[in-house]
């Protein structure tokens, strides 16, 4: 008890000499104000010192690969390992996408299947990846509806050799939509309408010019982009077409493209092409069908501000048909404008031409209007109205684009 | 035919002295204008640097044109954002034929390995929840303590590509560094006094910029990343104003000005356009300009929101 006691008045008298001192230190130095303003600063620099620190811990956490513990709200641990490759896909799979393209058709044009009807026009599914470095394939199959059922083809199935011993030369080999001109090798989903370019239609069949063969491509080592390809094909059977206009190709092919394309600013692009077919018509089977077709394609881009971009592109076709007793020469071509004005909305007119590649002197030609509306990159609605010039007949297009999945396509 | 050899033989010269003309300096290409500036910074005399895309436009969505394949095949470092920002440059890697600046080539950067990430999600994301990046928000150049990482990461990258020349680099980052210091005082004390403030922004393009100068996101004009602001949507920003505190709309040059326009004329609150890239604008001249920029329009309308208040 006592003991306590004792204790508790030493603390007591301690406290007291402390205040005392105190005390007595204010009485002396009588300067409240500057005692106060001297504790601000240093507690001002205090803080100066304590930011100054935390931001030093912090970009040494960041250096180290750490987290830094900078932002409120939705911070979260990041993922162990490194995204400095793209993408944060197993390596196992494979890149797997499906597109659907779903389009409804009214109006009077005869010509057009599954008219004043919405359909499935076709599901594609594509599995795409690397194989090894600088190798990678792509292989891409379609059901495609077609007179009321659907027939299930393989669109594309090739390896890549994006490097070879020879320095900007790259090799594909396998099935492939040919690099001929600006549109055949994009896929429909891919374009800025709905429908295919009647000369396009009319020279290389519905589903356009593919062929089962290599194709070489050169990067000439100039300033400026020239890209120069060549392939050996065989065309595939089953894209036969003998219907009414349309002709399309058969048995070996030889393609060749120079395609070159100059930045005329920073915000203007200009690109020219040059390619050629030389094969055989559709029709070699039964009698004598030398087919050649040059394509001439011009495309100029102008990006505006935020999203604008005014888009023109052409292709003519050259086409020379040597049949028994007679050589035919044709032309076709489509022009295409197109005016994208916000992130959201696009709008375009089309003009096609093209003389049938039979003979006689069949030609049609065809006005478009379209307007785009985009959800995404992938994700696409679309309305188009096309008039027949020559036949005074009208369709209406609508069309919903989607994709699924990563999904890329080589430079177009 | 001797007309033909004589073009031929003129075409070929003036290839050599382009080459001979890239020998000089290194080559690099970057996707965004705001790396340009910051390697622009770093490599000096040593590099000639260009970008893909323009600082007005938006860098997710980029149509690759046969120019670029020309540059990044010529390029020395190829330099990229990453976190799928600019995944559109993939295609454009596999056309330019150049292994080197393909990912794990000597002369590939993806700044954003270092980087402490901010909002990485946590669970799976799908399109359903709008436009994700698995890696987390990619916009993490606008703190200019980033900028300070990526300046890092260029000067290593160009002193493996050119030792003879790293005592240049390393002082060209020390000399950034300095300049980012000064400055990061400067932001500090513009925007301290607004410190907590609440700020609505067009798209979540700036949670590393807010939180390294201690102001607040109060929601996205966007409904979901990158889906275009619905008037359901502003309506509800425009009702919740006093609840989320809003006190300024900030919205990135290549959106659609109209939806700030909007919420702005029906709450008063006041809404600017900021780049977010360099040459977004005309004052962001380059990377430090550019956070100059932003912090002082963001400082004065602040200011001029609490006068008003």
């Amino acid at each position: 008890m006592s003991a306590l006691f004792r204790g508790f008045t030493i603390a007591l008298f301690t406290v007291f000499l402390f205040c005392a001192q105190g005390l007595a230190a204010n009485a002396a130095s009588d300067d409240w104000g500057g005692q106060l303003a001297e504790l601000k600063n240093e507690v001002k620099s205090l803080r100066a010192l304590v930011e100054s620190q935390q931001e030093e811990i912090a970009s040494l956490k960041a250096r180290s690969g750490g987290i830094e513990p900078a932002a409120p709200g939705l911070l979260l641990p990041p993922r162990s390992g490194s995204p400095s490759l793209w993408g944060a896909r197993s390596s196992e799979l494979p890149d797997i996408s499906a597109v659907g393209n779903v389009i409804g058709k009214t109006g009077n044009d005869r010509d057009e299947s599954d008219l004043e009807n919405l359909v499935m026009q076709e599901a594609e599914l594509a599995f795409q990846g690397y194989l090894y470095p600088g190798v990678r394939a792509d292989i891409i199959g379609a059901y495609d509806r077609e007179n009321g059922t659907y027939e299930a083809e393989l669109e594309e199935a090739y390896i890549s050799f994006l490097e070879t011993p020879l320095s900007n030369l790259s090799v594909r080999a396998g099935k492939e939509l040919l690099d001929v001109g600006k549109l055949n090798t994009q896929h429909p989903h891919h374009w800025n309408f709905v429908d295919r370019p009647a000369v396009l239609k009319s020279y290389f069949g519905e589903h356009g010019l593919t062929g089962q063969g290599a194709n070489f491509s050169y990067l000439v080592p100039l300033p400026f982009f020239l890209q120069i390809d060549c392939g050996v094909w065989d065309n595939d059977a089953s894209s036969h077409t003998h219907e009414g206009t349309i002709l399309g190709f058969s048995e070996e092919m030889y393609t060749s493209r120079f395609w070159t394309s100059f930045e005329i600013s920073e915000v203007q692009e200009l690109e020219l092409g040059i390619s050629g077919v030389k094969g055989y018509g559709a029709h070699a089977s039964e009698h004598t069908d030398r087919l050649n077709v040059g394509i001439l394609d011009i495309t100029y881009r102008h990006l505006g501000k935020s999203y604008e971009r005014l888009l023109l592109q052409s292709e003519f076709f050259f086409l020379e048909r040597e049949i028994p007793d007679d050589t035919l020469t044709r032309f076709g071509f489509y022009s295409f404008a197109g005016w994208r004005w916000n992130k959201s909305w696009d709008a375009g007119v089309r003009y096609d031409f093209y003389e049938s590649p039979y003979p006689g002197n069949f030609e049609e030609s065809f006005v478009s209007g379209i307007l785009t509306y985009s959800l995404s990159e992938t994700t696409k609605i679309r309305l188009q109205y096309r008039r027949n010039v020559d036949d005074d007949n009208d369709a209406v297009f609508l069309q919903v684009v989607f994709g699924l999945g990563p999904h890329a396509h080589p430079l177009e | 035919m001797h007309k033909y050899t004589r073009i031929l033989v003129w075409i070929v010269f003036f290839f050599m002295i382009s080459a001979t003309a890239q020998a000089r300096s290194l080559q690099v290409v970057t996707t965004t204008s705001d790396l340009a500036s910051i390697v622009e910074s770093i490599g000096g005399s040593k590099v000639s640097v260009r970008n893909l895309v323009k600082g007005n436009r938006d860098p997710h969505f980029v149509e690759v044109r046969p120019s670029m394949v020309t540059k990044v095949r010529d390029a020395d470092l190829f330099v990229i954002v990453g976190m799928d920002l600019d995944i559109w440059a993939r295609s454009l890697l596999e056309a330019a034929r150049n292994p080197n600046v393909r990912p794990g080539g000597v002369g590939y950067l993806d700044t954003s390995t270092r980087i402490a990430r901010l909002e990485v999600p946590e669970v799976e994301v799908d399109p359903s929840m709008g436009h994700l990046h698995v890696w987390g928000n990619p916009h993490y150049w606008l703190d200019p303590l980033n900028a300070e990482r990526i300046a890092e990461e260029a000067a290593g990258t160009l002193s493996k590509l050119s030792p003879e020349d790293a005592a240049y680099f390393e002082s060209n980052l020390a000399a950034f560094r300095e300049v980012l210091k000064k400055k990061m005082e400067e932001w500090r004390s513009l925007l301290g006094p607004f410190r907590g403030c609440r700020l609505a922004t067009y798209h979540r393009s700036w949670p590393y910029f807010l939180s390294r100068f201690g102001l607040e996101s109060a929601g996205e004009l966007e409904p979901k990343p990158g889906v275009p602001p619905t008037p359901a949507h502003l309506q509800e920003i425009v009702r919740s104003v006093p609840e989320r505190e809003i006190r300024l709309i900030l919205t990135e040059v290549f959106y659609d000005q109209n939806s700030a326009k909007f919420v702005s004329e029906k709450t008063g609150i006041p809404a600017i356009t900021v780049a977010n890239s360099v040459g977004g604008t005309a004052e962001a001249k380059d990377y430090v300009s550019m956070i100059d920029a932003i912090v002082k329009s963001v400082a004065e309308a602040l200011k001029k929101e609490a006068a008003h208040a």
